[in-house]
């Protein structure tokens, strides 16, 4: 009887695990259908720019959730790395090379300042990341306070280049699910996932609490300046509020991607599926005929219902463990 | 005489935020003559109030161990509901009135609701909420979210007895209120109790969800107030309005000696931060300070006061037994 009930409950877990991949097919069909032969590799092409600078943000905000906190500052990342390659970015070849790793470098250090912070003083990610938020993007203010800039138009084609009819952007989110499954078996990959799950166990059982979240702040830093890098290719410009809208976007991408706490699941596949829900979502309106004002409207309810459902899945785990539900 | 010195000694920060207001003005006003003439003085009460409603509704959240960041578009949303129905809908104002209660009352309840019994984080879920409102707004009123406020409205917020606007003594009595809930009634207590331990809260009987649903309520009603008086006082409302707010309430709330954590501080404290942070505003404006180093210095201000009270738990002894 036990083991049945048992079996239930995996199976319970995994359709959290499948969900993603059914509401792509769904929103796919429903294109299909409503603009028959627009879905093809040509769209996967042009679509793809759009997907990675979410999806990377999106990777960032899985990991960070699944050690138990939230990173805000990934907007304020993203504008200050955007407004920063927009107005300094050199001409020359090496000048670009150098100025791209300076601004991941500038990301991996604003996630261990992140990372700090909230060892250190213990407070509270959402409210440690919400200041390092306005840090940033204040500073991302002052380097520009309108849209502008000019971006090398070598850097534009480096990262917009196809390789015979493959776009960058489509082989680094491939590379990105590959490089998913092994993060997963490594060593930062199943520590982040015991933090998560029972920090004072993880502690006891020889992880270093602290080495492994500051770790994963600066890995969420570094997406988040590398989706910055992309979005500044692909707009050809800066803007001082281009992160504010990722935010959001990041999180509903990382809650849609079935990530969860109390299982202990996560992907990057899933990450990756759950922000190409949340670019396709715009299409879908265009597609079906909604007003385009209905955007965020729908983004926010889309997110809540997400977070509802991997709460239940919660909710599940902590009635077997005899949890008091408050 | 003996309690009042305790309850002096325990809000003595909170004392000091008031000294360092009217020290600044003072200050200021001896470089830049106008700073300190009652006129100016006037239009500083009025902004505080604005700021003031909204930061004293944010508090009740953050006392539960929660975060309101609805507020942006709670104000915004109070202000051209209302704006937009009595102008293209020909709503009276009264009517009006009392659709913009039952809409903020009505997402401020999905909130706390979300938030209490089906456990969403409540960051997410009062984000997502901003988003929501944002998105219901737009396509209600097509993007065209202007209007100029009605007249009764502009009046009571641009009204003055002797130097003291009416919004402040309104604001005043607000703050009154809530902290008669916060000090002297049964949901006071009990909303300390849910702050300081849900647990332990839970097994005294007490109704958690209940509580921290109420919280949003409050904070939901008092962000509309705001953004009401605010419209009133500009004469008109525009989608955006309340966007700069949503990190002032917050670096507001933490000077005011509000613990994040929940479960400390009150309505008077915050209304102190609120105080500090529209002086400070009013003097980057006059030093003309960019929006960007406005933000900035927010960021830094809040952090500041963040890890400030984080370490005095510490030295007072609360520290955890392990350490890693």
């Amino acid at each position: 009887m036990g083991n049945q009930k048992n079996r239930l409950q995996r199976s319970f877990s995994n359709l959290n695990i499948w969900i993603p991949y059914m509401i792509l097919a769904i929103i796919l069909i429903i294109m299909g259908i409503y603009q028959p032969g627009v879905i093809n590799f040509n769209w996967l092409n042009r679509q793809a720019d759009a997907w990675v600078t979410l999806a990377l943000a999106g990777i960032g905000q899985t990991l960070v959730f699944m050690i138990g906190g939230t990173d805000l500052s990934v907007g304020g990342v993203i504008s200050f790395t955007n407004c920063l390659a927009a107005v300094y970015m050199p001409q020359s070849v090496p000048g670009i090379l150098a100025f791209s790793l300076g601004i991941l470098l500038i990301g991996v250090l604003a996630g261990a300042f992140n990372g700090f912070i909230i060892v250190k003083f213990r407070l509270q990610p959402f409210i440690a990341t919400l200041t390092t938020w306005a840090i940033w993007s204040g500073a991302a203010l002052c380097i520009l306070s309108v849209d502008g800039g000019k971006v090398p138009s070598l850097f534009t084609k480096a990262l917009l280049h196809k390789f015979g009819s493959v776009k960058v952007s489509l082989l680094l989110l491939a590379a990105l699910i590959v490089i998913g499954i092994f993060f997963k078996a490594s060593r930062l990959g199943i520590a982040l996932v015991s933090v998560g799950s029972n920090e004072k166990g993880a502690y006891f059982g020889g992880i270093s609490v602290t080495r492994t979240k500051i770790l994963v702040y600066m890995i969420s830093g570094l997406l988040a300046a590398a989706s910055g890098l992309f979005r500044t290719a692909q707009v050809a410009s800066g803007s001082p509020t281009a992160g504010d809208s990722f935010i959001l976007l990041s999180c509903a991408s990382a809650v849609i991607g079935g990530c969860s706490v109390a299982t202990g699941y996560y992907s990057f596949a899933g990450a990756i599926v759950g922000a190409v829900i949340m670019r396709l979502l715009t299409g879908l309106m265009v597609a079906t005929g909604v007003s385009s004002y209905m955007t965020s409207l729908l983004q926010g309810v889309i997110l809540i219902l997400a977070v509802c459902l991997s709460s239940f899945t919660a909710l599940f785990h902590n009635r077997k463990k005899m949890e008091v539900d408050v | 005489m003996e309690k009042w010195k305790a309850v002096l000694k325990n809000n003595s920060d909170i004392l000091g935020n008031y000294l360092i207001s009217v020290l600044l003005v003072a200050v200021i006003s001896i470089f830049y003559r106008g700073f300190g003439s009652l006129s100016h003085i006037s239009v500083l009460l009025s902004d505080f109030a604005i700021l003031g409603f909204l930061v004293i509704g944010q508090t009740f959240p953050v006392l539960t161990g929660g975060i309101d960041m609805s507020v942006p578009y709670m104000m915004n949303c109070a202000a051209v509901v209302l704006n937009y129905g009595v102008n293209t809908k020909n709503w009276s104002l009264p009517a009006a009135f009392l659709v913009v209660a039952a809409i903020t009352l009505l997402a401020g309840t999905v909130s706390g609701f979300c938030i209490a019994w089906l456990k969403v984080h409540p960051m997410i879920m009062t984000y997502g909420m901003n988003s929501i409102l944002m998105g219901a707004l737009l396509s209600w009123t097509k993007g065209t979210a202007g209007g100029f406020t009605p007249e009764g409205l502009t009046i009571f917020a641009k009204a003055k007895i002797g130097f003291l606007p009416v919004v402040t003594l309104f604001f005043a009595a607000g703050i009154l209120t809530l902290m008669l809930v916060l000090k002297r009634s049964a949901y006071g207590k009990r909303l300390y109790a849910v702050g300081n331990c849900k647990r332990a809260a839970y097994f005294s009987g007490i109704n958690v969800k209940a509580v921290t649903m109420a919280a949003y309520m409050i904070s939901a009603v008092c962000a509309a107030v705001g953004g009401l008086i605010m419209s009133g006082r500009v004469g008109q409302s525009y989608l955006g309005m309340g966007d700069s707010y949503m990190f002032i309430t917050l670096a507001a709330v933490a000077i005011g000696g509000i613990s994040m954590n929940g479960g400390k501080g009150h309505v008077a404290g915050s209304a102190s931060g609120a105080l500090l942070i529209t002086i400070v505003l009013s003097m980057l404006t006059v030093l003309k300070a960019s929006l960007g180093v406005q933000q900035l210095l927010y960021g830094v201000v809040l952090l500041g006061a963040l890890i400030l009270e984080a370490n005095k738990i510490r030295f007072g002894g609360r520290r955890k037994k392990y350490d890693h």
